[in-house]
């Protein structure tokens, strides 16, 4: 406690922190609220900036740009069904069907709150128990676990967004087979980058470094809703949204109590494990409400309780993120990388020795995790009022811009064109898979899970020595993989039930 | 009863031959990176190999499946009210609709074969206005204003602050022209 009142009065006691705060909190939110840009477009650009600022102020700047980037990136989720990071994918899926309802404030004011109450909880974790949390998870989570861990969060969240099981699990497949695109990770060696079909050869140098998957989600999510807007413009059979204002009332946030606790620790576990994070944390937190829930035939219909689970999860891996960046020095995404690299900037190496050797800095950077996730709230509710307002602006006009920030956006990550073809060819691929039922957001969680999965089954491979029976030798591993193959037989044998009546035949063609 | 039969056996089928054939594509092509790992028994080619396996088994328990319920509910489907309501809405599609709809389809990819010759900086305003031509905007205001203001977003925030580099174009004049664009946008700087 007494840490973390000397942390608030270096934020607060100093002009320049308290400034620097509060641009990082603007910028994250604004950057993860426009579509095509996102909190790592903010977190690149400024990075060179930082060489001249305190390290204490830097690290403190990119915690928070962290913080409320990944609340920011609902906001775009929602109001046109395109996520700003990945971590929001799952917020697209009640979101924007809210805002189609004409529910928009409700859905942002969900996704405000539950933000704001993942990422307090996980900063008050985060401040309670660094420590002992990072060496559990070092020690605790080996490649077993971290295979098993990917394998039970697609086996449980591969349906979410598509039309049936099988089409979830195609789409998934989809994306797990894109992520080999590139260079393998055991040997280096580049896959998928040179083609021979008959006598047509193909091969790219560009391929070899892999598909990025920020051109990909702007594909899937905004080329292809932009598609589908202008479609249903030029066949006049778009209907314009409703702009309200309304806030959920606490009684709603009551009924939902239960989803937010769940969710918060899934956050906060999925965000501890390097590479793991928000992404999954927020698929996971999604697919576990849908479960658990009385409503669950209303998800994907525009549920309040699909924004909750969603927001709440990847806002409470933020935190947990820190942990072992902070305590063990390994980065867990593209973000706490470019802490990492501050680090580094300054000469400076996070570990345990942290804790002793630059206090002030780790202590700060707690207490402005848990004020900038507080002002989110405020903030979020003038942003409630103001931005929704973007939904009167008739989508013809909005349709120009949210490409061309798209084409700038894909384009800027690696200063290829390349990228931008991807990304326009993955809106078009979007726009037939939504309209027949597959899911873009499981290409996305194929895409990116796909790499650390095979290089986490390729490490345990090579320590088992080959033997499959050995990740259930292993507590955790044997448990998530034995919970992620009931999962699977479960949502089979739902399947099967479910579908017997003709009318979901009927349903099954029209997808 | 005869359309709907045709329908529904024709859209699983098609989409499992759709499948199969990126798996065919898929595997053909495991050869060009098909090399030995010295530390690594499935080497580079196992993990690409089994989940190309596993979206063709995939692809074939959903066509069975599909299939399996199509026959289950055949009956009872044709016989429910506006099961082809996709048919006849799909018939009132005009000619004109669907050439906008390719249209818009085929604008973003004509945009990116021009962009790296002609450059983002000239190519831009003229995509902006042909898309929003295409969502049928008419009002000179509406199609000039919008350009600006979007060309405006693009000098600004990207060419001015982000300094991003984006493509000048390869023929001479376009070339120029993208340059001297820049020039302006970070007047001052």
């Amino acid at each position: 406690m007494e840490h973390f009142i000397t942390g608030t009065w270096m934020l607060f006691g100093d002009l320049e922190a308290l400034f620097i705060f509060v641009l990082g909190l603007l910028g994250g939110m604004f950057f993860g609220a426009i579509p095509g840009v996102n909190m790592l477009t903010l977190g690149a650009v400024i990075l060179p900036f930082t060489i001249s600022m305190e390290p204490t102020h830097a690290v403190m700047l990119y915690s928070v740009i962290y913080c409320s980037g990944v609340f920011g990136g609902a906001i775009t989720a929602i109001l046109f069904n395109i996520p700003g990071a990945p971590e929001n994918a799952p917020t697209c899926f009640d979101g924007y069907p809210m805002t189609v309802k004409g529910m928009a404030g409700k859905a942002i004011g969900a996704a405000v709150c539950c933000s704001a109450i993942g990422g307090v909880c996980s900063a008050l974790l985060m401040m309670s128990a660094t420590g002992p949390i990072a060496n559990w998870a070092i020690r605790a989570f080996g490649s077993q676990e971290i295979f098993a861990l990917i394998f039970f969060g697609l086996a449980v969240s591969a349906s979410i967004g598509s039309a049936n099981l099988w089409k979830g699990w195609l789409s998934v497949f989809a994306g797990l087979l894109l992520a080999t695109i590139g260079t393998d990770p055991v040997g280096g060696i580049p896959r998928f980058s040179e083609w021979s079909i008959l006598n047509w050869e193909y091969k790219s140098y560009y391929l070899s470094a892999g598909l990025h998957f920020i051109p990909m989600i702007l594909g899937f999510f905004a080329v292809s809703e932009v598609l589908v807007q202008a479609t249903a413009i030029s066949s006049g059979t778009r209907q314009r949204m409703k702009a309200s204002m309304e806030f959920p009332s606490i009684v709603e946030f009551w009924k939902v109590r239960y989803t937010m606790v769940r969710s918060i620790f899934i956050g906060f576990f999925a965000g501890i494990l390097p590479g793991i994070g928000a992404t999954l944390a927020a698929f996971l937190g999604y697919s576990q409400a849908q479960k658990w829930s009385s409503r669950k035939a209303y998800f994907g219909k525009g549920e309040m309780e699909g924004v909750v689970a969603s927001e709440t999860a990847n806002n409470a891996a933020t935190g947990a993120a820190m942990i072992p960046l902070l305590a063990l020095g390994l980065p867990g995404g593209a973000l706490t990388a470019m802490i990492l690299g501050i680090f580094q900037i300054h000469g400076m190496e996070p570990g345990p020795l942290i804790f002793m050797n630059s206090n002030d800095l780790v202590w700060i950077t707690f207490a402005a995790m848990f004020w900038a996730n507080l002002l989110i709230v405020m903030l979020g509710w003038i942003q409630t009022k103001t931005v929704v307002h973007v939904l009167r602006i008739p989508f013809r006009y909005l349709a120009p811009i949210i490409l061309l920030l798209a084409t700038v956006g894909a384009y800027a990550l690696r200063n290829l064109m390349i990228d931008v073809w991807i990304m326009f060819f993955a809106g078009i691929l979007g726009y037939f898979m939504r309209s027949t039922g597959y899911s873009p957001a499981g290409i996305i969680l194929g895409l990116i899970l796909g790499n650390l999965g095979e290089s986490a089954f390729s490490k345990s491979m090579q320590l088992m020595n080959y033997d499959f029976m050995g990740f259930f030798s292993r507590p955790i591993s044997g448990i998530l993989l034995a919970l992620g193959g009931l999962a699977i037989i479960s949502s089979i044998w739902t399947e099967i039930r479910t579908s017997r009546s003709p009318q979901s035949a009927i349903k099954r063609t029209d997808n | 009863m005869s359309y709907l039969n045709r329908n529904v056996y024709f859209k699983p089928a098609a989409e499992w031959l759709m499948w199969m054939l990126l798996v065919l594509i898929a595997l053909s092509q495991v050869d060009n990176f098909s090399q030995e790992i010295a530390a690594y028994k499935f080497d580079a080619d196992g993990w690409p190999i089994t989940i190309t396996l596993a979206l063709g088994v995939g692809a074939t328990l959903q066509f069975i499946f599909q299939l399996w319920h199509l026959r289950a509910g055949e009956e009872d489907a044709d016989s429910i009210e506006g099961a082809d309501t996709e048919a006849k809405v799909e018939s009132k599609i005009s000619r004109e609709t669907r050439l906008t709809n390719i249209a818009i389809f085929l604008l973003p990819f004509v945009y990116l074969y021009f962009a790296p010759r002609m450059g983002i900086y000239f190519i831009t305003p003229i995509f902006i206005i042909s898309l929003m031509l295409l969502l049928k905007v008419r009002s000179i205001k509406a199609l000039l204003g919008i350009t600006a203001v979007t060309y405006l977003l693009l000098l600004v925030v990207f060419t001015r602050f982000f300094y991003v580099a984006l493509p000048v174009g390869r023929w001479d004049f376009f070339y120029d022209f993208n340059n001297w664009i820049i020039v302006v946008a970070r007047i001052g700087m």
